[in-house]
């Protein structure tokens, strides 16, 4: 049976690279106010008001952040292994499964033990939960399924 | 489910890996579904019937509860 929302192996290493070049991008963002100088499309209006969310930020550089990191985990996430069989795509599923199960647990937890801004703040990192706990799901259940097999062999 | 995988490859005298080789399939699935804990496809079962040359039934069999 063929996964066709699968790509090539290859672009694993293209997704590590989108990843970890936007996690760096967004940390200089979030912590030294980092800003690519003119990158935006909307500008503040000259009277410097800008109801109803004066604080807005019109520079594009966190939202390409955002994009990056979305987009890095999407292509390791949609990455095919090296060797793709039919229960490593039993595994994929179930991890698959787990990570929003997984996922919503931690929500849950979290809407009872943080309140205002930094619930905000965790709503925006949550929009990474499933993927980062399928990739460590996932991870794990292929070391395991490699490691199983080694001694077995007759 | 039980299999007679193990059997059957001592018959044709074959690896795992040999007969993963000849399926497309990694080793360690062979392993999982050998020891019972995966239950392959239709295909994958097709394809080692023709390998092993007996039908299904006689490498795959049912068991109580299934």
């Amino acid at each position: 049976m063929k996964n066709s929302l699968l790509i090539p192996n290859r672009n694993k290493v293209v997704g590590w690279v989108v990843l970890l070049a936007s996690v760096v991008l967004g940390c200089f963002c979030l912590y030294n106010e980092f800003r690519i100088p003119d990158f935006q499309i909307y500008r503040l209006p000259n009277n410097g008001e800008d109801s109803p969310f004066s604080f807005a930020d019109y520079n594009l550089t966190n939202e390409l952040a955002i994009f990056g990191v979305t987009l890095g985990l999407l292509i390791i996430v949609f990455s095919k292994e090296k060797i793709e069989d039919e229960y490593i795509g039993v595994l994929r599923l179930k991890s698959l499964q787990w990570a929003v199960l997984v996922s919503y647990i931690v929500l849950l937890i979290i809407n009872f033990s943080f309140y205002g801004i930094a619930f905000l703040m965790i709503l925006v990192y949550n929009i990474w939960t499933i993927p980062i706990i399928f990739l460590i799901r996932f991870n794990y259940s292929l070391y395991r399924f490699r490691k199983e097999g080694v001694s077995d062999e007759k | 489910m039980k299999n007679s995988i193990r059997v059957q490859r001592a018959i044709k005298n074959i690896t795992q890996a040999e007969l993963a080789d000849l399926i497309q399939v990694s080793r360690q699935t062979i392993n999982t579904i050998e020891s019972g804990k995966y239950v392959p496809s239709t295909v994958l079962a097709l394809k080692m019937a023709k390998v092993f040359g007996k039908p299904v039934d006689e490498i795959f069999e049912l068991e109580e509860g299934d």
